[in-house]
């Protein structure tokens, strides 16, 4: 029997108290449908005896209510729309475990797009929507070299740093998910349109609000906490001293999540954020090369895997250069046994893998 | 009394037909040659006075004038003086012509003795003349041997002033020449074979992918591993030439004189070294009478320039050009010309001064200073036409001796590949205007160098990790093509896209 994610969609539009509340609710009941199956008195008497309901009178009116009706035509544009659901209490669902920890985690996500990308942490990409071109270089290079160690880019699609991030990825055919303020099915803002129509062909959008909703100003802090909650680290690229950026960084910082700030021109204003981020203990990313290694990508775990990775004739050369550095091919062509054209492809291709270096012609592992 | 007599004249590659007008005039003795003729032409004069009393003729006591059409143009060269001797036996009545001589032409230079002596360039004036619709040619008998490539021309070799006369008053016909097929008879030059060079399987290698997409390659590599040993190699592992190419050099060769009666047609691929100290002049061409350069004389062969970096820069930066377009333009103020250049440049040269840097076992001398200065002596966009560079290596002894070798690559070996790869290229480039995948556009790599997917995958990522220039995509591409026709694949594989990165990395050597 398939999980019914009505009791879900109708507990998830009670946005008067936070998730966190409603999360304790259900907990008192067992499930989302058991809390609507509850009966007044006993749901009553809950609101008045914990705390975290006390003074939420139009909360327990609502629920009181038990009106589906609004939850129905939300899941019915979900249907039409191709989006999957995703609920926090759906057994053996495809609700990420790291996105369970956070405080105040989304009842119920609408998906739609490739699903995988956030099965693990990816890494989020923030900043400030009037961004300097170095701001929108930066998230796309950014952007890029993620998707190239293979890691999801998260992101709000917001204008400015938040596109070029997911734009980077994209561009170099990486793996990019867009956390939405609005309904799924409003592109917000329209100047995205295009990267809109690309993120749901090649990556994945996702949002917690109704189809429809226009997105109201108090969602999209809300939904920062969504994209730190996928990410295992936060790039915050540029931002003002009170930014949404900061605020990002703030909750990703309170969900254990490193921050990683982008350090900017100290006269300009955009740049404020993100050095104050630094000076209060953020991570500096002080040259892009060092991108791979604050991302957990160090050079000897990289090599280490890449020399699992390698062929059989490929590893034979390898250990052939590792035994007589600065050997050249014709050493290696006699000792391997191959032929000289192998040799050289495999040698390039070593090379390209960055496990070996060369002088002129002689060979030496990095 | 007037005569007109054919002859041609010569400007480069460009031939045209030119008159020997002769007019013997009543008054003062004297022997006139007008048409801005050169020096050798003006002294025509003493040379045919003598020729022709030497062989027991009359020269006429009477105004002699000599004009060479078309006046306006410029002319150099001896050949002049067998036309000229004609028609002034003709215009001075002691030669009748048994018939019309206005499909005649008649080359050669004469000596005081009245025998004819061989010129140079009579290959390119023959084709000239051929294409203006002269049919009969006369020409000195020791010239012969290259006219006899050339089919439906009638030729009539002459040794002297004399011969030439009775031919043509009909007294006693020259018998027409027979045709030679191209090349035949010629010994194949002594080229060294690779099997004696010891180790360097990987340059063998390279040399053998250079040779079958006629591709210029570096060999950088200390002193005493054998650059110039391979360079005087490569033309051994070459194709034959076909008769169009052998055509083409041999007209070359004949202006430049160049052609001896022991090698009268150029049948093997030429192979030119010329030593660090020649001039940009000798290099592309030039001089006051347009002569082919190293270059020219490359054509269809190998250029060979040992240690690139004693080269002058200006002289070598003037190869640019011509190597990207096969042909070199020569412009004078007064004239301008152009010859064929389509060579492939082998070049040789150390990592460094002292040669030893990169060495694992040899300690540099030099500074930094030192390697930047010696390095810098080549510019980028000359390396960046030379689409295959290869490290060299000591040759280490122990192992590399003895029986534990195989034996290694020899010519034959290498070049039934080569033969191989070029006969698909000329296949695939029937109708595309070139022979060899070094020639090709960025157009026709389009449409010829189709990567498979993880191809073109590995050459985007080597983009980035080699920090490749985007200059270089297409010279991998060419060369990746040339590899992928060797293994005799109709697409790009990975290795081949590999390969071709291993031939490809300046950076390495010149950081």
């Amino acid at each position: 029997m398939s999980y019914e994610y009505i009791y879900d969609a109708w507990l998830a539009r009670m946005v008067t108290i936070p998730c966190d509340a409603r999360h304790y609710l259900v907990s008192l009941y067992g499930s989302p449908k058991a809390v609507y199956e509850a009966p007044e008195a006993d749901l009553k008497q809950s609101f008045a005896q914990h705390r975290v309901f006390s003074r939420r009178s139009q909360t327990l009116a609502e629920i009181l209510k038990k009106d589906l009706s609004a939850a129905e035509r939300n899941l019915n544009e979900a249907a039409r729309f191709g989006a999957k659901l995703i609920s926090y209490y759906e057994p053996e669902g495809d609700y990420p475990e790291h996105l369970r920890m956070i405080a105040d985690a989304p009842l119920l996500l609408f998906c739609k797009g490739d699903i995988d990308i956030i099965k693990k942490p990816g890494i989020s990409i923030v900043g400030t929507r009037r961004c300097s071109p170095y701001g929108r270089w930066i998230a796309g290079e950014c952007g890029k070299t993620a998707a190239k160690l293979g890691l999801a880019v998260i992101s709000g699609m917001a204008e400015g740093i938040d596109a070029a991030a997911h734009k980077g990825c994209l561009n170099v055919d990486g793996k990019t998910a867009a956390v939405f303020g609005t309904g799924l099915d409003v592109c917000f803002p329209v100047s995205n349109t295009t990267l809109y129509g690309e993120i749901i062909e090649n990556g994945l959008i996702i949002s917690e609000y109704d189809f429809g909703s226009g997105g109201l100003a108090q969602f999209f802090p809300l939904r920062n906490r969504i994209i730190s909650g996928l990410s295992s680290k936060m790039i915050v690229v540029e931002g003002g001293l009170k930014s949404g950026s900061l605020i990002s960084a703030g909750l990703a910082a309170e969900q254990d999540r490193e921050v990683i700030a982008v350090p900017g021109n100290i006269n300009q204003p955009g740049s404020r954020g993100v050095n104050q981020l630094i000076a209060d203990g953020a991570t500096p990313l002080t040259s892009l090369d060092d991108l791979p290694r604050l991302l957990g990508f160090s050079e000897s775990r990289r090599k280490a895997e890449t020399v699992k990775a390698l062929s059989s004739d490929e590893s034979k050369l390898y250990r052939l250069i590792n035994e007589a550095p600065g050997c050249g091919p014709d050493y290696l062509q006699l000792h391997s046994g191959l032929e000289i054209s192998v040799v050289s492809t495999l040698l390039i291709s070593l090379e390209l893998k960055k496990l070996i270096r060369r002088s002129g012609a002689c060979c030496y592992a990095e | 009394m007037f005569s007109s007599v054919i002859t041609a004249s010569i400007l480069g590659l460009d031939v045209e037909c030119s008159r020997a007008e002769v007019n013997v005039a009543s008054g003062l003795p004297k022997f006139l040659i007008v048409g801005l003729a050169d020096q050798a032409v003006k002294e025509a004069s003493d040379r045919i006075r003598a020729a022709v009393v030497n062989c027991g003729f009359e020269f006429p006591d009477r105004r002699v004038t000599v004009n060479l059409t078309p006046a306006g143009r410029s002319k150099n060269g001896s050949h002049y003086d067998l036309p000229i001797a004609i028609g002034l036996l003709l215009a001075c009545g002691q030669l009748t012509a048994c018939r019309s001589l206005e499909d005649t032409a008649f080359i050669g230079e004469l000596s005081l003795d009245g025998s004819v002596n061989p010129v140079d360039g009579i290959l390119p004036m023959i084709i000239g003349l051929q294409k203006l619709g002269i049919e009969r040619v006369m020409l000195p008998q020791g010239n012969i041997g290259e006219a006899r490539l050339l089919r439906g021309v009638e030729l009539y070799p002459v040794s002297s002033l004399a011969q030439a006369a009775g031919h043509v008053n009909g007294d006693s016909p020259v018998r027409p020449a027979a045709h030679a097929a191209g090349g035949a008879g010629a010994a194949r030059a002594q080229v060294p074979d690779f099997s004696e060079i010891l180790g360097q399987e990987s340059v063998k290698r390279a040399a053998q992918v250079a040779a079958a997409g006629m591709h210029g390659m570096l060999m950088i590599g200390p002193p005493g591993v054998g650059k110039s040993m391979v360079g005087k190699r490569i033309p051994g592992i070459l194709p034959p030439m076909t008769y169009k190419e052998q055509m083409d050099v041999t007209q070359i060769y004949s202006i430049a004189g160049e052609l001896s009666p022991e090698r009268p047609v150029i049948s093997e691929r030429p192979y030119r070294a010329p030593h660090h100290s020649m001039s940009a002049a000798a290099l592309i061409g030039g001089g006051r009478v347009p002569h082919p350069g190293e270059i020219s004389l490359a054509h269809c062969g190998v250029l060979f320039l040992d240690e690139l970096p004693e080269f002058s820069s200006h002289t070598i930066d003037m190869l640019r050009t011509p190597m990207e377009e096969g042909r070199v333009m020569i412009n004078r103020a007064e004239w301008r010309c152009s010859f064929p250049s389509q060579f492939m440049l082998v070049a040789a040269m150390n990592p460094c001064r002292c040669g030893y840097y990169g060495d694992p076992v040899r300690k540099c001398t030099c500074t930094e200073t030192d390697r930047q200065r010696y390095i810098g002596r080549i510019s980028g966009p000359l390396l960046d036409r030379i689409d295959i560079h290869i490290a060299m290596e000591r040759v280490v002894y122990g192992d590399m001796s003895g029986s534990a070798r195989k034996p290694g690559l020899s010519t034959a070996d290498l070049r039934e590949a080569v033969i191989y790869a070029s006969e698909i290229q000329a296949q695939r480039y029937k109708n595309c205007g070139i022979d060899r995948n070094s020639q090709l556009t960025p157009a026709l790599i389009k449409r010829f160098c189709v990567l498979e997917p993880d191809a073109s995958d590995i050459i985007r990522g080597a983009f980035e990790s080699l920090s490749l220039s985007a200059r270089s995509y297409h010279r991998i591409l060419k060369v990746a093509r040339t590899v992928a026709d060797i293994g005799g694949s109709e697409r790009i594989r990975s290795a081949d896209i590999l390969e071709a990165l291993s031939y490809r990395c300046p950076e390495r050597f010149f950081k």
